[in-house]
């Protein structure tokens, strides 16, 4: 019951939230948390379920943005097609990548993912006749999908919260059903699970072509809100932010990929109003999160509230603590 | 000649230079409860791997019900009707018993590849993983942490597991290790409750148990099968005791 | 022919650059089991330092040495420092490095700003030099015999030395090596100041060719891993070859298709995955 009171809490906070900030930098600032949020989740598909870290996930926002921009400027495609075909040719890229990745375990994995980015980052950058080089695409002006205006800064946030919530819900029923237990099994005890009659392999590939198609979706709506995409949306750095949300917020805890986005994207944003080095404070943040924060925010948050919790119980009720879990 | 439930013949498996299984065969019968003994470093886990397949042979043939199997993922052994326990635990140690149990009935479950329903509300595979924690005595443990759990129960819930798959034949690599003389009468208990549709193959160093539950008794050196026969004839064999006693 | 010849020598002497630089990557990878992802960053920073050391006037290759020892000082004091709290964490590792290696870029942005600085060869080997008619670049032979010359001194020290015995006892079983009483912080210490050293050095006497420039490190890493896919890890010999058909690859790629330099990268590096995923000279996992 009170996981359904917040729920409904948070999402009357959301809906308000335009009305509740006014100012219009705020409203976009939240668009562009929901976006990193779902690029942040999709990869929490492979990382906190699956067990398997990629530092080459920009590489399905920036396929994504990359084939919807080029569609729609280049080919005079409308914007549902250009949108469909976007996230089809970049899940098509995931299950390709997949196979690849999946030959190695661990770091190997790590590495060809990275290696897989790289090449796409490297072909972004020198393909100018294909993807604009340096000067990257330019939308002439915001899609309109099924005809809504998203020209203003709330409609998109409107149109985000709902995208994104819609995303959030399949993730969590991902994450509940006999798939998501069978890839945390997979995550855990991979031989075992062999020995139990699970395809390890498949339901990893699986994984893999669900987190690119999540991606995709938050490339949509990337190229969507910055009318603009570039190759630095596909390099390392990228990746790295993406993966840096997910551990900052905590892997194993559902909303700890969301909290990594809000907090990374908000310090971003005021950081570089203050200073230039971005670039600096990320690598520190890394640094200080894998060594003091390896299980990051969300579930360190949860066990200093049920310490509190419970020990405010037995403050204010006078009763013994309930037995340890 | 009736079908037998396993039948080993000529398996050979290298590393590097050392041979870890040599020419091995053996032929266990459907329902039949077989033991196979031998001192440490025999090879018998390494067989039991290999009859798995977690480890690939250099040559030979492993037929189960008379199909063969070394072609065959691991996977696919498991659907066939193998299931094994292993020495050293393997649990999900951060799920509850049940859910270790359901993760089993999942790997013979179309259900295990969907992405949409909710586990937990599926009565059906929650019903029938705590009946197989009642068979094994565990009925209360269902939502205990398995992490938190006493070795002993550990035990009893792989046993869970195997049996929770339904198998034809199931493997069990030293079931009773590290048991308590009062555990390892309840596991006995819980073998020799398993019916006879199931046929047994367990690798065990406890003699008393293991000698008592045996109907053959299978004995490797050196990744050879020495000796084999009913346990008199086994334990009279001269070879046997050369083995036991020369090391 | 001439066109031909020229190409040819500039990708065995870019696979002699890519050498320096993935063979302590892939030491560091086999012995400690960590991707130094900061290792296309300490090769940026090998290179801007030797453009310092040359600018304050110092012999060109000198300055490669100084470069190597600087670059080798600050591997190892990320190694003492942050790698060693984070031992049996090999996810925790990677990421350090990755964080690192934005650090230093950044740092190097700071430092030397944003414009490539080009550091000039050493004044002896500006002027080409004719081989059977022909005219080749004599430094980038230079850094050709270099590379070699290296990759001859560290063949002798693993496979001749007490102290490569040591490594080739802990790329190949980490848990024998302890218990036989081999050193291992000593030598993590050791092989890491050595990899990122060479990386340095590489930097260096890569200035000439790339130049001192922001995006080197982008540049590099992706290509050290590639090496390390299709040459396997831990291998020297896989290194040198990976390196070699790398520099080809994408020396060839860059001059006959320069868009898609980066795909030529790609098609080897999923061959090998596909046939040969624990690459070349790789040992098969067990």
């Amino acid at each position: 019951m009170r996981g359904i009171f917040s729920l409904l809490v948070v999402s009357l906070m959301l809906i308000a939230l335009p009305a509740m900030v006014g100012n219009e930098f705020y409203v976009n600032l939240a668009s562009q948390v929901l976006i990193y949020a779902l690029l942040a989740m999709s990869l929490n598909i492979l990382v906190g379920l699956g067990g398997m870290v990629s530092l080459g996930h920009a590489a399905y926002l920036g396929v994504a943005a990359y084939t919807d921009a080029w569609l729609v400027t280049n080919a005079g495609v409308d914007t549902l097609s250009a949108a469909f075909l976007a996230v089809a040719v970049t899940t098509a890229m995931a299950a390709l990548f997949g196979l690849l990745a999946l030959r190695a375990a661990g770091l190997g994995f790590v590495m060809i993912t990275l290696a897989l980015a790289q090449i796409l980052w490297g072909l972004g950058y020198r393909w100018a006749d294909l993807t604009g080089g340096d000067n990257g695409i330019r939308l002439a002006s915001r899609p309109a999908p099924f005809g809504i205006d998203l020209a203003s800064p709330t409609h998109f946030y409107y149109f985000s919260l709902v995208v994104c919530s819609l995303a959030f819900v399949c993730l969590w029923r991902l994450a509940h059903s006999p798939f998501g237990a069978s890839l945390r099994g997979a995550r855990d005890q991979p031989r075992r699970m062999r020995m139990l009659g699970h395809h390890v392999w498949m339901v990893r590939w699986i994984a893999f072509i669900m987190a690119g198609f999540w991606g995709s979706i938050a490339g949509l709506l990337f190229v969507y809100y910055n009318q603009f995409i570039h190759p630095h949306s596909l390099s390392l750095q990228q990746s790295a932010e993406a993966l840096l949300m997910v551990i900052l917020g905590g892997a194993n805890a559902f909303l700890g990929p969301i909290v990594g986005a809000l907090i990374i994207t908000l310090v971003k944003n005021v950081a570089s109003s203050y200073v230039d080095r971005w670039n600096s404070l990320l690598g520190l943040i890394f640094v200080v999160v894998v060594l003091f924060m390896p299980q990051g925010i969300v579930p360190g948050l949860k066990f200093h509230w049920t310490q509190f919790t419970r020990r405010g119980r037995k403050v204010f009720l006078a009763a013994p603590a309930p037995p340890s879990p | 000649m009736p079908l037998a439930a396993l039948e080993i013949s000529g398996l050979n498996k290298r590393f590097g230079g050392v041979p870890a299984t040599r020419d091995a065969s053996l032929c266990v019968r459907a329902g039949e409860r077989r033991l196979i003994i031998g001192p440490n470093g025999a090879g018998k886990t390494t067989l039991f791997n290999l009859v798995t397949g977690d480890l690939s042979p250099d040559s030979g043939s492993v037929r189960l019900f008379g199909q063969e199997i070394l072609n065959l993922p691991t996977r696919q052994r498991v659907h066939l009707g193998l299931a094994r326990t292993y020495q050293i635990l393997t649990l999900f140690a951060t799920e509850t018993f049940a859910q270790n149990v359901v993760l089993a009935l999942l790997g013979l479950r179309a259900t295990r590849w969907n992405p949409w329903s909710s586990l937990a509300a599926n009565r059906a595979l929650h019903r029938t993983a705590c009946e197989m924690l009642l068979q094994v005595g565990l009925a209360d443990s269902a939502d205990r942490i398995v992490a938190q759990a006493s070795y002993g129960d550990r035990r009893r819930l792989e046993l869970a597991m195997a049996l929770a798959q339904n198998p034809r034949v199931l493997l069990l690599d030293e079931p009773l290790a590290g048991l308590s003389q009062e555990e390892r009468q309840i596991v006995r208990r819980l073998l020799d409750g398993i019916p006879r549709d199931v046929t047994i193959v367990m690798i065990e160093h406890d003699m008393d148990t293991a000698l008592a539950f045996a109907e053959r008794i299978s004995v490797l050196h050196r990744g050879e099968v020495i000796v084999e026969g009913t346990r008199a004839e086994v334990v009279a064999h001269s070879r046997t005791k050369e083995v036991y006693l020369g090391e | 022919m001439q066109f031909w010849l020229i190409q040819t020598l500039n990708s065995v002497a870019f696979g002699g650059l890519l050498f320096l630089l993935s063979s302590g990557f892939s030491l560091i990878f086999g012995l400690m089991r960590i991707p130094n992802l900061a290792h296309g960053a300490v090769f940026m920073l090998g290179a801007y330092f030797g453009a310092t050391f040359i600018e304050l006037g110092i012999n060109f290759w000198i300055a490669a040495l100084l470069s190597g020892l600087g670059v080798g000082l600050l591997g190892l004091l990320l190694e003492r420092l942050i790698l060693r709290r984070l031992a049996g964490n090999e996810q925790g590792q990677v990421l350090v490095t990755l964080g690192i290696s934005f650090i230093v870029a950044d740092v190097c942005l700071m430092v030397w700003t944003g414009d490539p600085i080009p550091l000039p060869a050493p004044a002896a080997l500006r002027a080409p030099i004719f081989i059977a008619g022909f005219a080749f670049p004599t430094y980038r032979l230079v850094v050709l015999a270099v590379a070699l010359v290296i990759a001859a001194a560290l063949y002798l020290l693993i496979e001749r030395t007490r102290l490569g015995a040591m490594i080739r006892a802990g790329v190949d079983d980490m848990e024998m090596a302890r218990g036989v009483g081999i050193p291992i912080s000593k030598l993590y210490m050791i092989v890491f100041l050595l990899g990122t050293a060479l990386a340095g050095i590489g930097g260096t006497l890569g200035g000439p060719i790339l130049n001192a420039d922001p995006g080197l490190d982008s540049q590099m890493l992706p290509l050290a891993l590639v090496v390390v896919i299709l040459g396997g890890i831990g291998s020297l010999v896989g290194a040198l070859v990976g390196s070699l058909i790398v520099g080809f690859l994408y020396n060839f790629g860059t001059a006959l298709v320069p868009d898609l330099a980066y795909f030529v990268l790609f098609f080897p590096m999923v061959l090998v995955l596909v046939l040969m995923p624990q690459g070349l000279f790789g040992r098969v996992p067990q």
